[in-house]
């Protein structure tokens, strides 16, 4: 089990407790959701910033966990351990959502796919309330440790204990976890973005996370078509 | 707070008038629509708070467990008033009133409707022998049959019987609504032991922080709690005091301010405290934004009709100025990205929105504000704050984009706000928040539509902005009941951004058509995103993204550190804000649509 996901059974474990309580003294419940079993197969779609500046949505096998809340977990640690594996051009369907894209480029720059955070942030916990996923995020290395993604060292961070993104590259990141988590049936509407356990005004310096996000299906370059 | 208190009233009145003649209305929903709520077996179950035990009753019922409403608040305190015929019990407990009744299953928190999982019961009047009952002599006149002769014969030797008030069994959500978690209890009932477990959670703590904006003779003071506070203003020593209801603050020293209106300020355990400068006069606070960022917004002014920040731009709107609000972004220890040689995004920014103010000055003999003039970091609702102030009539955020491979190219790039969805959502909000006076409404005052406008917002067209200036705004100090009826009073800060879409799409295209036109790039088309710094503009208010801070394809540096490239870029977007004005000046919207070249 990874750290993060140990973290948050305990979380889990009180959500289900409590869900199981059941007369309805503790307000609505979420929906029911069907998993798969635990131990098979869940074909997870996952969004990944591109090099257009939209988002590109892949299908990757992962193993089904008892709950929403931890294959939610694991598909955040898919996010941000990265693409698997660059497709060929013609998995991508349809016109990008941009005058200039054009997808008979040999070089589009669909096919730069990259994580969807930047090296060094981590997931800190993740619960999911009211079909609403509380995604915490924390920065393992605060102010450096870019590793690939960025050849510019940006140090804001130090401050604000979250990495400073340009507005492209964090709306890329922002709606990354949003359509992914949104995407694949888990009984996640909206998503709360934090940093350390706060839910900050912004998520690195100008998309408001003040109130839950909701997926834009606009930002991937192909239909997800799960959300 | 007139319409609140309306609200407040109406439903409350709705409620009570329910409860009292609902025996005699056949017309109360919950016969139909709600199954009623069988009580399976009575118990004797316990609260336990601390060390202290206290006998509970409670009953098992077909939907759950429900417990007796009057022990609880016996022990976590609060006034218990029943209606006269038993049925409406209304709680004052900590300045809010909870009414609740056994004939719906809903519950009334300072005129807020909620709805409860079981429906609570009265149980049922004791039988007892004729003799017995109590003399029906008082102002129940509800029961006027039940009189009865023999009550007439005096028997002193018998004290009269008074009947316990039959108990009121709510479920636990009920009492959650009553004794919320921000009044430091939580509950939890085991109705296998049948015990209700009540823990003092301590008082909520509100995290505080204080932002002072001083600007066109006018103060405004953003106090930003983690939750949503209950407070009420008093006057307090020359100065005002914001007292909270519920939940206590951090302190703070008194700290002494550099602001012409206010001299002080301290942040007591349950109070903040505001020292004003002579003939300063705060306004009725209103509520921004929602947890865990509520901001209390009070505006502070020397003279209120002479000098508010509305009359203060009306007499610039009178000079015909053209305002110009530039935020550059970040600063301070908010750098915003960097380059591999260290040119910070804040400082380049800046650089550029001196050169930009400067050309938009002389060119467009425009009024210029720039929302930072140094390296100071500014919250980004003070950013809005100071746009909304000088009632700008253009509200521009720069930013440049950090050298990665998935910025988009090294594009320049133009944004307007996505505003936050479902309108809807935010009604409970918008009644909540405090009318405002008659003249300090929240950002978007210059907003002449109703708050339910927003459902119309993409069908607003540029031409009717003429139509939005709403010339008689906030006019008159008679007038000042009219402009409580007319305008959006309670419209949110949230939504200030929502009757100007449209415009700053406009704004955004031209830009985005001219600029790309000048860079030789691909006109891209205008992007939208949820941004917070755009949230509270009540004007047209567009973010720029100049450029990368990467260096060109040939590897020649980065262009935006090119004196000839920023020249260009920024005369590119003289001119389109030049074509703009002209367009909402008069030439309509549709010229302007074919001007951007979309």
């Amino acid at each position: 089990m990874t750290r993060a996901s140990s973290r948050v059974w305990p979380v889990v474990a009180i959500a289900l407790l409590a869900g199981c309580g059941g007369s309805g003294e503790n307000g609505d419940g979420d929906g029911e959701v069907e998993l798969a079993a635990p131990g098979d197969d869940f074909l997870a779609t996952l969004c990944f910033p591109t090099g257009l500046g939209l988002l590109r949505c892949e299908e990757r096998s992962i193993p089904a966990e008892d709950s929403a809340e931890e294959t939610a977990v694991v598909i955040i640690e898919a996010l941000i351990a990265g693409p698997e594996r660059v497709e060929a051009p013609d998995a991508i369907a349809g016109e990008p959502d941009d005058e200039d894209g054009d997808p008979t480029d040999p070089a589009d720059p669909l096919d730069d796919v990259f994580p969807a955070l930047p090296a060094g942030v981590r997931l800190l916990a993740l619960e999911v309330l009211d079909n609403v996923a509380y995604v915490d995020l924390t920065m393992a290395e605060v102010g450096d440790g870019r590793g690939e993604r960025a050849a510019a060292p940006r140090r804001s961070a130090l401050v604000l204990e979250r990495p400073a993104m340009g507005l492209t590259e964090e709306l890329l990141a922002v709606y990354s976890v949003v359509n992914s988590l949104t995407a694949n049936s888990l009984g996640i509407d909206r998503v709360v973005l934090m940093w350390n356990g706060e839910q900050r005004p912004t998520f690195a310096g100008h998309v408001d996370t003040t109130r839950p996000l909701m997926a834009d299906l606009e930002r991937n370059a192909e239909p997800s078509g799960g959300a | 707070m007139p319409l609140r208190r309306g609200i407040f009233l109406w439903a409350r009145g709705l409620l009570a008038a329910t409860l009292t003649l609902a025996p005699f209305s056949p017309a109360w929903p919950q016969a139909d629509d709600e199954p009623e709520t069988q009580i399976l077996s009575h118990e004797d179950g316990l609260i336990v708070m601390g060390r202290q035990r206290e006998p509970l009753p409670w009953a098992r019922s077909s939907f759950g467990p429900l417990v007796a409403l009057a022990p609880v608040v016996e022990v976590l305190g609060g006034e218990l008033e029943i209606g006269p015929l038993g049925e409406a019990h209304t709680l004052q407990v900590a300045g809010r009133e909870v009414v609740l009744g056994p004939l719906g299953r809903i519950v009334l928190v300072d005129g807020e409707m909620h709805s409860l999982s079981i429906r609570p019961w009265l149980e049922p009047e004791p039988e007892l022998p004729e003799h017995l009952r109590p003399k029906d002599d008082e102002e129940d006149d509800g029961d006027a049959d039940s009189g009865s002769p023999d009550a007439e014969e005096p028997e002193p030797e018998l004290p009269p019987i008074e009947l316990p008030p039959r108990h009121l069994y709510v479920p636990v959500d009920a009492l959650v609504r009553a004794y919320p978690e921000e009044q430091g209890y939580r509950f939890d009932f085991d109705r296998r032991r049948g015990r209700l477990q009540v823990d003092r959670i301590g008082e909520r703590r509100l995290a505080v922080e204080v932002d002072r904006v001083h600007d066109l003779g006018a103060t405004t003071l953003v106090v930003t709690f983690s939750g949503r506070p209950r407070y009420r203003v008093d006057d307090y020593r020359g100065g005002v005091r914001l007292r909270l209801l519920s939940g206590v603050l951090e302190p703070r020293p008194r700290v002494r301010l550099n602001d012409p209106l206010v001299r002080w300020l301290e942040v007591r355990e349950r109070s903040i405290d505001i020292g004003l400068a002579p003939r300063a006069e705060a306004s009725e606070p209103y509520i921004l934004g929602r947890p865990p960022r509520v901001q209390l917004v009070m505006d502070i002014t020397r003279d209120r009709m002479r000098s508010t920040p509305r009359a203060l731009s009306r007499r610039a709107e009178e000079t015909g100025e053209f305002r110009i609000v530039l935020d550059p972004g970040h600063g301070g220890a908010d750098t915003g990205v960097s380059s591999p040689d260290g040119v910070t995004e804040k400082d380049l920014v800046l650089e550029i929105a001196r050169e930009l103010g400067s050309h938009l000055a002389d060119s467009l003999d425009a009024r210029v504000v720039l929302t930072r003039t140094d390296d100071a970091e500014v919250a980004l609702e003070n950013r809005t704050a100071v746009a909304n102030q000088r009632r700008a009539d253009l509200f521009l955020s720069l930013h440049v984009s950090p050298d990665s491979p998935w910025a988009a190219g090294d594009g320049f790039q133009t944004y307007v706000l996505d505003p936050p969805p479902a309108l809807f959502e935010t009604a409970d909000d918008e009644e909540e928040a405090p009318v405002d006076d008659d003249w300090g409404e929240p950002a978007g005052e210059d907003d002449p539509e109703p708050p339910e406008a927003g459902l119309r917002r993409n069908e607003q067209d540029a031409t009717d902005f003429e139509e939005d200036t709403f010339d008689d705004l906030g006019a008159e100090a008679e007038d000042a009941q009219e402009i409580h009826v007319a305008v959006p009073a309670l419209e949110l800060w949230e939504r200030a951004q929502d009757s100007q879409l449209e415009r700053s799409r406009l704004l955004a295209r031209l830009i985005q058509s001219h600029v790309s036109d000048v860079l030789e790039q691909p006109n891209r088309r205008v992007s939208r995103a949820p941004l917070r710094v755009l949230t509270g503009a009540s004007m047209p208010a567009v973010l720029i993204e100049l450029g990368s801070l990467g260096g060109d394809e040939e590897e020649e540096g980065t262009p935006l550190l090119d004196e000839f490239h920023r020249r260009e870029l920024i005369e590119a977007i003289g001119r389109a804000i030049r074509l703009y004005r002209g367009v909402v000046a008069g030439a309509g919207a549709d010229r302007a649509a074919d001007g951007a070249g979309s």
